[in-house]
């Protein structure tokens, strides 16, 4: 089985949500990353066929799906970003409504939705109104609802999305057990999430897919390009200014462990210098180390978190030269 | 399928607000019609005001009194007895001449008080009628009905559509349109039978009220799409296998079951309170009984059941257009109004006398739903060489729109795009 992401593009108006965007799946778990607005929902409403495609296709096997119509969404799980409920529906109600309009048969709907809810938790709140549930048991019996149909393509956006670390770890077993022989793909912003299950990471950035490999390969691309400083604490907020940092750990001393990415040290050291004078920057301690997904994320991205902090001030200056402040 | 219908219905009366507006109108159907039956007044022959049940009796009583075939040979005499009756000892000539308050105290004064109301027989009132003038009882109508008059007394009735056409002041009726009604009042069965038929006449007056569940129905299929769409479920349902097929279909056929099903019940009650406390006799009694000058050749069953059809093609009509501007909107408020607007707001804009708008108006959900409107007013459509008349435009109108609009609700579903 194949799925194939063809020069697929969608416009808003004059805004490009997915941008000439190509990829092959084969059967194994992808984990989708990117930014807020990067095109992840709109990519997946469109292979979810949902959301008609400005131009490009999708094929199953060759086929272009439109022509497969309803025989390809019958092989289709998904389960949506902010994603609504019917509050009068119990679990059940919503399981069996559901498996209908997946063309189940009634009794192998009825067995297939004890299971699932058994699976996800929520066998004992089956015969509650959905209105009562809490967002991580809604969150479940999206998730089950979407593996109803056994689907050969399970399409999940962000999936884990309000879910407490246990349940995350659940879902994420979850997933491993469901994926095979399926293709799975599956945004989030949590990027441990797909650290571990994913077979391979594609990253998106402004409608087009800037990264794709197994986590491996990929995070092997900013090898030697993250450290860790032991700073004070004002060195610390100056590395978070300047540079892109990651984790900031404060020990007791008021001195700090940052992590960051760069691609060189001499940008860092540069930065530590402009916070201090020259002295003391020159002398924190850098060392490299071995690099992660999240690293990686944190490096693709950098320009854009760079971006939006350049907004702002340019925006103000505008304001400023309208005259709306009082000098 | 069937499933899928049954969930369907569950959504749409699963929602508090339709659940709500559909036991109240229920609960407001039963009130307006038991007030129906208990606000019921009539004078009995002796002068007294009855109400309610006994009112119904009394009006019943006295009509089944003097219910018959009226052969012209029974109408010459029953109009010279009643002449002989009142004139015997008041003069004819000074009759014609007094005002409505003078010839009533002249009455009383002359056969006691009681007599005016004895006099003013439903009977009488019904066959005086092609000589009536405003305002007048029937004791002053006779004194101007002549032996000659009463011998073409289906002349005259048929002059009564003439009439009509000819007082008309905003419509100048063409040849073709006279033609029309002139064929179609020919049509009507001579000799007429008088009775009673007041369970079917009740049912001819109170289904305008059906217009409650009309909404009440709009109210409920309002977010049978449009709901979908603003829930944020629309991306699942279409994803799905049916998503895009047989979901449509199960919502549309949810919709119209429902519908039907609801209006059946708004019917049933109007026409079991009728049909109950009125009686259900006199259903083949031709409608002329309501309105002499009714040109239509219909019996009183006949034209209740006309009524109920009109207002369920309307129902249904309505219920497209919900259904085609929720498949169509992401805003149920937006639907609403729209409807509101179409059912009640078309009610109240005065036509200002002016014919087009009134024969537009007409067509409404609050414009066509009266006895008068649909079967006497003359109200027709030329439309090139034929005419047609209102029944057969209203029904035509609200089956097209049902025809044309539910299945292109079906498609703009199918065609959402979820973003
Ligand atoms: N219906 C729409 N009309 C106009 N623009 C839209 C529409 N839907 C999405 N966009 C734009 O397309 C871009 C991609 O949006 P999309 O929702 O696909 O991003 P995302 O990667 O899923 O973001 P997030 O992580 O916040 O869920 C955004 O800039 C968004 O503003
Ligand atoms: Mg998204």
């Amino acid at each position: 089985m194949e799925l194939v992401i063809d020069r697929l593009t969608k416009h808003f108006g004059p805004k490009i949500a997915v941008d000439r965007l190509s990829y092959a799946f084969s059967p194994g778990v992808y984990g989708l990353l990117g930014a807020n607005g990067a095109g992840k929902t709109t990519l997946m409403r469109m292979v979810c066929d949902v959301l008609r495609p400005t131009s490009g296709e999708i094929r199953l096997d060759g086929t272009p799906v439109r022509a497969l119509g309803e025989r390809y969404r019958a092989r289709l799980g998904y389960l949506p970003q902010d994603f609504g409920y019917y509050p009068d529906f119990s679990a059940r109600d919503f399981m069996e409504y559901l498996a209908a309009l997946k063309g189940l048969p009634r009794d192998d709907a009825r067995r297939r939705s004890g299971e699932l809810l058994e699976l996800v938790g929520l066998a004992g709140e089956k015969r509650a109104k959905i209105r009562t549930f809490s967002g991580g048991m809604k969150q479940r019996l999206g998730i089950a609802q979407a593996v109803l149909n056994d689907p050969a393509i399970l399409v999940l956006d962000e999936p884990t999305a309000g879910l407490d670390p246990k349940e995350r770890v659940r879902f994420r077993n979850l997933i491993a057990r469901l994926a095979q022989d399926k293709i799975v793909l599956l945004s989030t912003h949590i990027v441990s999430d797909v650290a571990y299950i994913a077979d391979e990471i594609l990253m998106m950035r402004a409608g087009s897919l800037v990264l794709a490999g197994t986590p491996d390969e990929i995070t092997s691309a900013v090898a030697g390009k993250v450290w860790e400083a032991q700073v004070d604490a004002r060195t610390a907020d100056a590395l978070s200014a300047a540079l892109t940092v990651g984790n900031v750990r404060y020990a007791e001393d008021e001195r700090a462990v940052v992590r960051f990415v760069a691609d060189s040290l001499d940008e860092a050291r540069a930065a530590a210098a402009q916070a201090h004078g020259a002295a003391d920057g020159g002398q924190a301690a850098f060392s490299p180390v071995t690099p992660t997904l999240e690293d990686l994320y944190l490096y693709t991205f950098r320009d854009e978190a760079a971006r939006g902090a350049a907004q702002p001030p340019a925006a103000g200056k505008r304001t400023r030269r309208g005259g709306h402040f009082k000098r | 399928m069937l499933t899928l219908i049954r969930f369907e219905m569950k959504k749409m009366l699963g929602r508090r607000v339709a659940l709500a507006v559909n036991l109240g109108v229920i609960v407001m159907l039963l009130g307006i019609m038991a007030l129906n039956v208990l606000q019921t007044n009539a004078n009995n022959a002796a002068g007294d005001l009855l109400s309610g049940t006994e009112a119904i009796a009394s009006t019943r009583q006295r009509r089944e009194a003097k219910a018959g075939v009226l052969t012209v040979e029974k109408i010459t005499a029953d109009i010279a007895a009643y002449q002989e009756r009142v004139f015997s000892q008041i003069d004819r000539a000074q009759m014609a001449e007094l005002t409505d308050g003078a010839a009533y105290d002249l009455v009383a004064a002359t056969y006691g008080p009681k007599a005016p109301y004895e006099l003013c027989d439903p009977y009488y009132t019904f066959l005086f009628r092609p000589w009536h003038l405003s305002g007048e009882a029937p004791y002053q109508t006779a004194a101007r009905i002549t032996a000659e008059d009463a011998a073409a007394y289906y002349d005259a009735v048929a002059n009564l559509t003439q009439a009509t056409m000819d007082q008309s002041l905003t419509w100048a009726y063409t040849p073709t349109e006279r033609a029309f009604w002139t064929d179609l009042q020919g049509q009507v069965a001579e000799p007429l039978a008088y009775g009673y038929a007041g369970g079917w006449d009740n049912i001819v007056n109170c289904f305008a009220f059906l217009v409650f569940p009309l909404l009440a129905i709009c109210v409920t299929l309002t977010p049978v799409f449009a709901g979908e769409y603003q829930d944020g479920t629309d991306a699942v349902l279409l994803s799905c296998r049916w998503g895009r097929g047989r979901l449509a279909a199960a919502k549309i056929l949810a919709a119209l079951a429902y519908a039907t099903a609801y209006y059946v019940a708004g019917a049933a009650i109007i026409c079991g309170f009728s049909l109950f406390f009125y009686g259900a006799g006199g259903a083949d009694l031709p409608i002329q009984n309501y309105d002499l000058s009714s040109p239509y050749p219909l019996t009183c069953g006949l034209a209740a059941l006309i009524c109920l059809g009109l207002m369920y093609l309307a129902t249904l009509g309505v219920a497209g257009l919900t259904l085609l501007m929720s498949a169509r909107t992401r805003s149920t408020l937006t639907v609403l109004v729209a409807d509101v607007a179409i059912v009640f707001i078309t009610g109240l804009i005065p036509s200002g006398g002016n014919a087009v708008i009134a024969h537009i108006l007409s067509l409404f959900p609050l414009g066509f739903p009266a006895f008068s409107t649909l079967f006497s007013s003359l109200t027709d459509y030329p439309l090139g060489p034929a005419v047609l008349d209102l029944i057969t435009v209203v029904a035509l109108v609200y089956a097209l729109l049902a025809a044309v609009c539910t299945p292109l609700a079906a498609r703009s579903f199918r065609r959402h795009q979820v973003a």
